[in-house]
């Protein structure tokens, strides 16, 4: 990358030395009052810790800045004890405006207002209400992640230690509800004793974590909490490869994805015997993962204090999924780009580095093979010429459309699967109004299946589409069935799948319009976006 | 058979090794039924401290665990050796057993057969805090700038900063320096180090520039050097707030210095560089310049300052001392081949030792020495030749990693001592024919000292260019007996001290004061001495 825009930055200048460019503008407080000593940076779009020219503020909050720039690039300020803004910027952590200039060019007003963030402050007690140090401190957000609700990191926000007093202060926060976890250690590391990460106000549950509040430009102060003291162990166990010999390594654990936390795993202590070791584990469920060259294997364990001698993890070759993908149109059509994916139907049994099993099927006759699909998967067709839906996927005769199908062994291998595509495609379309009837154009509209066994993380009966400028939507192929549909706004920050949450469609459902799609249906709907 | 002394302490130096080496030990132990308790309390007041976190290090890997509400802890099934034992608490003095100044070196704990069961009592001092803010020049307080409270210590006449706590600001600037033991302090801050690059074209070839040059640091009252600055004394548990100050920035703004790199033909030569400061030798800044390149374009602050840069493929070592003043250096540097000593590891009689050892010639220069970079180290079997190359500056030889029992008794090369002289490589030079002489012929020393320290040091100490050669400074064991086993023969003295300052130990000055109130002993080869010494002289 550095090298390319090196060799750009050259051809443009080799020649002679080219005329420079100027931008000015002034940095100011959300009051209107100037703020001196703020640094602004040309960042260069593509590779944005790279500045390209950079200034100081003024007493009067004012700069320039003079430089050569034949790439484009974004202005930034930056002050501490504020919130980075890029000139632009329609809401934050969006990238701002990109702004190309010739040389001899000169923009004024390139202005910015800088909002102070806000900080979160506290104590992190021991059950005696001593302090304790050394303690990080993490914040983190409800995020929607792969189908489910979790705990996620906030962005740019650096977790903090407490001092000896066992104060700590995390800072440069947005607006927003947060989550706070202390923990000594890493969890399943020979260094934790008996203390479980803890989340304010002082529960070893995720689930059962407060949220923090914070509005803009406070310091939320008191969020003390003290370190639940629990009974750690040890899980000891050992690592066989597919064909029952034992292995060295390879051998990683983590929370169970349904407990809520997206936490990454860690590594256990291993022997060249193959056994395995992890200390200090407190109580919870966990899954470990084993892994072999392309070999995997989980085994869920559930902690409650008690050492746990006996867990063998044995590794899996992988199953094989063969097949034909079968166009059933009215048309004549020859095959275009059809990939078929074995989708992880369920976190803990997939591997923890992610990555699917998945094949691309031959032009000529339709034939796709899967190679090493490992763990309980369904299969989906992710990509298909335009026009065209999926309609069935069956094995002699049974459907197996949306079955969760264990995978690993050779004997749970899979032939003569049958994909059948269809170009009847299904459709519901119309406009959405707001209140005052007017065009909603900032809506979105959902639709989801009445059934609640087909409401899963990806499943096909799922979908969303914006709304156009004229107010006016379309949904396609979706799989016949009954739906609800509903618009709804579309909320600043939140993660565009967030809505499927359970508690998301039951909420849904009250204001949501049900619609039956069958075959090759076009239905006609018009939405409400109904007042929050 | 040889006596295996099975309570030595401590081993020349004031770092203490992680884990003792292990020891051939003739008598089969029973393993696993040692057993470590104690209780941990307030050193003012005497109240037990629960939730203290005590860790065991030693032969046995043991997870740390933490006192109960009456100040208790226990470790068992322990395996027989020598254990170091740490105990912590927040708002107390991190303390080792047996220390009673955290730089102190700690006693072991000797868990045999014969005596499996040890039980102790540790007192945590009560520790200080240094807090305050830090500001620019504006008034404006600077975030996540690394704060750092450092004793200063001194060496032969080398001034040296052991650092005790170091901190961030916060979004206010404000940092605390907590668990401090008592004792003066030096406060220094640096502003985070900006990973800003700017892109220029120079002569039609792009220059990666540092716009922000090298983060300042400065020190408390708000100067810029270590000689100016002002320490701090704190007592036990004492808080020092609003220790606020700014670090000061050039008035000048910071100089770019262009450097290009050729080899003995005059061709461009890939290297990488760094920069450190001569201004302060000691704790001045020290810049990567950043990467591999032909040329290298750093903005620096006006100063001298001490350019290292070594060839990327094949060999090329420069050492260049630059002025800067307010207007832009741009200069060639000269990689050269580098000097050389080669030489030969030989013992002065008897089976040679079994285990190599790593022969480094480390710079003496404390700038050079401040630079990361990899040391120039050859490791050589009795026997063996050793070759060291690419060396540049003022270097000495030293001997890490002999085996136990075995001592560096001479280094010379053609009737030159080298063990006690410096050699100054400029270009080129080469020396070879050196001979490293290791002996196995050594002295013991041994006795009682109750709790006190003992120091053992040469006669005639100020002969020797790094006295801890031959000085040792050592705890005696939970029975108050001591033990030095790996002494040169010669004319020692030795006392016991309840005072014996760690910064400075090493000083042939400090040890002179000793003199008066320690005994006088002559130790001949494999010779074995015991000394009865009364506890606490202090001068």
């Amino acid at each position: 990358m550095i090298a390319l825009l090196l060799s750009l930055l050259i051809s443009q200048n080799a020649a002679q030395p080219p005329a420079t460019t100027t931008i000015r503008g002034r940095v100011v407080r959300a009051d209107g009052q100037p703020i001196a000593g703020a640094r602004v940076r040309v960042l260069m779009v593509p590779s944005p810790s790279t500045s390209m020219g950079d200034a100081t503020t003024d007493e009067d909050g004012r700069y320039e800045i003079t430089g050569t720039w034949p790439l484009p690039f974004r202005v930034a300020a930056s002050k501490s004890g504020y919130t980075t803004a890029q000139y632009g910027e329609r809401r934050g952590s969006e990238p701002g405006e990109t702004i190309t200039m010739k040389p001899g060019d000169i923009r004024e007003r390139i202005d910015f207002v800088l909002r102070r963030h806000s900080a979160i402050v506290g104590r992190v007690l021991d059950e005696y209400g001593e302090p304790l140090d050394g303690v990080v401190v993490v914040v983190h957000q409800v995020r929607f992640i792969n189908g489910r609700r979790q705990l996620a990191l906030v962005p740019d926000i650096a977790a903090r230690r407490t001092n000896e007093l066992g104060r700590y202060r995390i800072w440069g926060l947005q607006p927003g509800d947060y989550i706070i976890s202390a923990s000594i250690g890493h969890v399943g590391s020979d260094d934790v004793p008996d203390y479980a990460t803890t989340y304010f106000p002082g529960t070893p549950n995720p689930s059962e974590a407060g949220r923090v509040r914070v509005a803009a430009s406070v310091d939320v102060l008191n969020i003390d909490f003290s370190l639940v003291r629990v009974r750690t162990a040890a899980i000891k166990g050992t690592t066989l490869a597919s064909n029952g010999e034992p292995f060295q390594g390879g051998v990683r654990m983590r929370p169970s994805r349904r407990s809520g936390v997206g936490l990454d795993p860690v590594g256990g202590r291993t022997f060249p015997d193959g056994r395995f070791e992890f200390p200090n584990v407190a109580p919870g469920d966990y899954v470990i993962e084993a892994v072999k060259g392309n070999e995997y294997g989980w085994r869920a364990v559930t902690m409650n204090g008690e050492d746990i001698s006996d867990v063998t993890v044995q590794t899996m070759p992988g199953s094989a999924i063969s097949g034909r993908v079968i166009l059933d149109g009215k048309r004549l059509q020859t095959m275009g780009r059809v990939t078929i994916e074995a989708v992880a139907a369920d976190p803990d049994f997939a591997p923890f580095t992610g990555g699917g099993a998945s094949a691309d099927v031959r032009t000529t006759d339709g034939v796709f093979q899967i190679e090493k699909a490992i763990g309980t998967r369904r299969l989906r067709v992710t990509q298909m010429p335009t026009g065209w839906m999926l309609k069935r996927i069956s094995i002699n005769d049974t459907d197996i459309t949306d079955a969760v199908v264990p995978f690993g062994a050779e004997k749970q291998s899979l032939k003569d699967v049958e994909v059948v595509l269809t170009d009847e495609v299904t459709e519901v379309a119309g406009t959405v109004t707001d209140a005052r009837a007017a065009p909603a154009i900032d809506a979105l509209v959902v639709a989801f299946p009445m059934d609640p066994e087909r409401r899963f993380a990806g499943s096909r009966f799922f979908a969303m589409t914006h709304v156009s400028a004229a107010g006016a939507y379309r949904v396609r192929a979706l799989p016949p069935a009954t739906y609800l549909v509903a618009a709804i706004d579309r909320s600043p920050g939140a993660d565009e799948d967030a809505w499927q949450d359970a508690t998301s469609l039951e909420r849904l459902t009250r204001d949501a319009t049900l619609v039956a799609v069958t075959d090759g249906q076009h239905a006609s709907l018009d939405l409400k976006l109904s007042p929050r | 058979m040889r006596h295996v002394a099975s309570w030595i302490l401590f081993v020349s130096a004031v770092t203490l090794p992680a884990q003792s080496p292990p020891r051939d030990n003739a008598l089969p132990q029973p393993a696993n039924s040692g057993t470590i308790r104690g209780r941990v309390m307030a050193t003012d007041g005497g109240e037990p401290l629960r939730n203290a976190r005590v860790t065991l290090s030693g032969p046995s890997s043991v997870p740390p665990s933490f006192t109960d509400g009456d100040g208790r802890f226990l470790f068992s099934n322990l395996t027989s050796g020598r254990y170091v034992l740490l105990v912590r608490k927040a708002g107390y003095v991190q303390t080792r057993f047996g220390s009673r100044k955290p730089a102190d070196p700690p006693m072991w704990i000797e868990i045999t057969a014969e005596s499996p069961a040890f039980s102790t009592e540790v007192r945590l001092p009560r520790s200080a805090a240094i807090s305050g803010r830090i500001l620019d020049d504006l008034g404006n307080p600077i975030e996540l700038a690394q704060v750092s409270a450092e004793r200063v210590t001194r060496t032969d006449g080398r001034v040296g900063t052991t650092t005790m706590a170091v901190t961030t600001t916060d979004d206010l600037g404000e940092y605390r320096l907590g668990g401090l033991p008592q004792g003066r302090f030096v406060v220094s801050a640096r502003r985070p180090p900006s990973n800003d690059v700017r892109f220029t074209v120079v002569d039609g070839r792009p220059v990666a520039e540092r716009p922000d040059g090298a983060p300042s640091r400065g020190y408390y009252p708000g100067v810029a050097t270590l000689s100016e600055a002002q320490p701090i004394e704190v007592g036990a548990g004492e808080e020092r707030s609003s220790v606020d100050f700014t670090i000061v920035q050039h008035r000048q703004p910071p100089t770019m210095v262009r450097l290009s790199f050729i080899n003995e033909d005059g061709k461009p030569i890939l290297a990488t560089s760094m920069l450190a400061s001569l201004d302060d030798p000691i704790a001045g800044t020290v810049i990567d310049t950043g990467g591999i390149s032909e040329t290298i374009a750093q903005r620096v602050d006006p100063g001298t300052w001490l350019l290292v840069a070594r060839g990327v493929y094949g060999p090329g070592v420069a050492v260049v001392r630059i002025i800067v003043g307010s207007t832009d250096v741009s200069m060639p540097v000269q990689l050269r081949r580098g000097g050389r000593i080669i030489g030969r590891v030989i013992t002065d009689g008897g089976p040679p030792p079994t285990d190599a050892i790593d022969i480094e010639a480390r710079p003496v220069d404390p700038a050079l020495a401040r630079m990361p970079g990899p040391p120039s180290v050859a490791r050589a079997r009795a026997g063996d030749t050793f070759t060291l190359t690419g060396l540049i500056g003022t270097r000495e030889l030293r001997i890490r990693s002999a085996s136990h029992g075995w001592v560096v008794k001479a280094i010379q090369a053609g009737g030159r001592d080298l063990l006690d002289t410096p050699i100054e490589f400029n270009g080129d030079e080469q020396i070879t024919g050196v001979e490293i002489v290791l002996t196995h012929d050594l002295a013991e020393l041994s006795g009682t000292a109750g709790n006190s320290t003992v120091l053992v040091f040469p006669e005639n100490a100020d002969r020797y260019r790094d006295v801890r050669r031959l000085a040792r400074w050592v705890r005696p064991n939970q029975d108050g007996r001591f033990l030095v086993d790996d002494m040169l023969p010669g004319t020692y003295f030795v006392l016991a001290s309840d005072d014996v300052d760690d910064a400075q130990w090493a000083n042939a000055d400090y040890l002179e004061q000793f003199r008066s109130h320690a005994t006088r002993v002559t130790l001949r080869a494999g010779e074995r001495k015991s000394i009865a010494l009364p506890q606490g002289a202090n001068p």
